[in-house]
């Protein structure tokens, strides 16, 4: 098959995969952008740049999580543009204006920030283990253990804040 | 040792909400990638449904497709087809006017899949009112085959992964043979049955398999419809498979009722928080105890004639959770002396139905009492409706497929319609604090 020809394919894969999960893409991009507007800004850089190397795509995993990567790396770059130092933020809701932030909301924030974009992938991207390791380009293991961490992290200092 | 996940799935819920579909821009996409958006070619069909290995029937679906358009994007925009002939609108118009349960806004009808199968003439509108989107397949050539209505929530569309979303399945249309009238005459088969539903710009075709073998669809304007012609007794269609682009192949099952449960579907277990956080007691529905008039009055003149049999009390009341969607439900007193109940009834176009019971009772089991059925047959979206305590703030519907969906909630009203194929579903209710204070699980277990 022809270069030219696998690009193609390639090409209308990304875009079945943009069309169906968008709003996902939209969601975990303003987890960690902080911002609506950037968070859609990130999810069309992200394509554009899943666009513009489709062609190195070797296929060793999921399509859907080498676009993650993509994706997680220009809301990444989004968030750092506009607040260098900032840690992630509650981002606004769907225009309707920040909602109350729960303990549990305050507690997400304060997890570094691998082990927020492992939850962020795992629970508003429904993504298995595997497909969050490429996105993230860490090993499976190291998924498994950040997750683990992170949710012993949240429970006891939701014990903490009971007490 | 506290258990996280739901805790940290609510708190998420709240930090970013559902996104939709509706600022996808795929061409804005490719122009930051420097490449010029491009019509397909229709070779990726052929590609397709050669790489799924399927032997496709010949069918006599002669169709005349009206316009291709792009996928559930095409709802949400409301421009799917090309808008029907004005005495179309006129009709919905008139049979909007005389329903019980109104589409929220005056719906433009658009014309999806116009075809012809075995001498009769079949054509699938479709519109979009508010939340809800409809489709409507009439029927010309078939004595008593009247239209067929079927509508999915709009966030179903915005939110599903599934290349097709079936709404109706398996409808009889029309009788062979008369009509049985003692106890031991044989039963009737239906002329035609008709199975349609909404389909995704990426998707190339649509086979239906019954328990006669595939068949191909017609596909058109964001839809499907499939017409099997003298069925045998007993057949019925199955399944759905959706061919797209790129070689992707979806099976879709297509649900059968029977028995009040679900058949057809894979037996899966409901997913979500099987365990409440907080345990509480002593529920009550306050603006119905102080006799708020809530929502809207009660029209008795009217919808009084849609319970004939219902003792109505001096106190009713008609919310709909959500005001963008045509379901509502009557609240109503139902005064017997000494001991006093709350009614609910569900109101939908095609009548009402509902229950009634003690306030000390509705909350026995938990502050969710919910029912769950269908309106019309071979509907493909269920409904699970009733009342909520005021200990719960918001509903969200977890999904056999592990999808979830908010559920609308106003005024202790809880209305939700969920795909039949997705089922077993589990409510669950969340008190102000995020914490899980009602799961009720319906379709299985």
């Amino acid at each position: 098959m022809s270069r030219t020809v696998r690009g193609d394919w390639r090409l209308r894969e990304l875009e079945a995969l943009y069309r169906v999960r968008f709003g996902h893409f939209l969601r975990v991009a303003n987890a960690i952008a902080g911002d609506r507007e950037r968070a859609r800004d990130a999810v069309q850089d992200g394509f554009a740049d899943a666009i513009r190397s489709r062609a190195t795509f070797r296929g060793d995993g999921p399509l859907e999580a080498w676009v993650w990567r993509a994706v997680v790396n220009a809301a990444r770059r989004a968030r750092q543009r506009s607040r260098p130092e900032a840690p992630l933020q509650e981002p606004a809701t769907n225009g309707r204006g920040p909602e109350p932030r729960s303990d549990v909301s305050a507690l997400i924030a304060l997890l570094p920030e691998r082990q927020r974009l492992a939850i962020f992938l795992r629970y508003y991207a429904d993504l298995d283990y595997r497909s969050i390791a490429e996105a993230l380009d860490v090993e499976v293991g190291t998924v498994s253990a950040t997750l683990a961490t992170a949710h012993a992290s949240l429970r006891k200092r939701l014990t903490e804040v009971r007490r | 040792m506290i258990d996280v996940e739901p805790r940290i799935r609510a708190a998420l819920e709240r930090l970013a909400p559902p996104e939709t579909v509706e600022d996808a821009n795929w061409p804005d996409a490719l122009r930051r990638a420097g490449v010029r958006p491009r019509r397909r070619r229709g070779a990726t069909l052929a590609l397709s449904l050669a790489a799924t290995g399927l032997v496709l029937l010949a069918t006599p679906l002669g169709s005349a497709v009206v316009r291709g358009v792009g996928g559930f994007s095409a709802w949400l925009s409301r421009q799917p087809g090309s808008r029907a002939p004005e005495a179309v609108q006129r009709e919905l118009a008139e049979a909007d006017r005389q329903s019980w349960a109104a589409f929220p806004e005056r719906p433009d009808v658009r014309e999806l899949i116009r075809t012809k199968v075995d001498g009769a003439s079949y054509t699938l509108h479709g519109f979009r009112s508010g939340n809800a989107v409809c489709l409507r397949l009439t029927v010309r050539g078939i004595r008593g085959a009247g239209p067929q209505l079927a509508c999915a929530p709009v966030s179903e569309l915005r939110a599903t992964r599934d290349l097709i979303v079936p709404v109706k399945g398996n409808v009889g249309l029309g009788t062979v043979g008369p009509l049985p009238r003692d106890p031991g005459d044989p039963p009737t088969t239906p002329r035609a049955i008709a199975t349609f539903g909404f389909a995704a710009e990426e998707v190339r075709a649509v086979l239906l398999v019954s328990d006669a073998g595939a068949r191909r669809a017609v596909l058109g304007g964001g839809a499907f419809l499939h017409v099997l012609p003298g069925p045998a007794r007993g057949n019925r269609v199955r399944r759905a498979v959706a061919l797209a682009e790129a070689g992707r192949r979806q099976t879709v099952p297509i649900a059968v009722f029977a028995a009040r449960q679900p058949t057809g579907i894979p037996a899966r277990k409901a997913r979500g928080p099987a365990r409440v956080d907080r345990v509480v007691a002593g529920e009550t529905i306050g603006w119905f105890v102080r006799r708020e008039p809530r929502g809207a009055p009660f029209e008795a003149s009217r919808l009084g004639r849609l319970l004939p049999h219902q003792t109505i009390g001096p106190f009713a009341r008609v919310i709909s959770p959500d005001p963008l969607d045509f379901l509502r439900m009557v609240v109503a007193e139902n005064d017997l002396g000494a001991r006093k109940e709350v009614c609910y009834y569900l109101v939908t176009r095609g009548g009402a139905g509902g229950t009634c019971a003690a306030l000390r009772e509705l909350f026995r089991r938990g502050p969710l009492a919910l029912t769950w059925g269908f309106s019309g047959a071979g509907q493909q979206f269920w409904i699970a409706s009733g009342l909520a305590s005021d200990d719960v703030a918001r509903v969200t519907v977890f999904l056999a497929t592990g999808e979830r969906r908010p559920a609308a909630l106003r005024d202790n009203v809880v209305i939700v319609r969920v795909a039949a194929a997705k089922l077993p579903a589990r409510l669950v209710g969340y008190d102000s604090a995020g914490r899980v204070v009602a799961v009720q699980t319906v379709g299985g277990r």
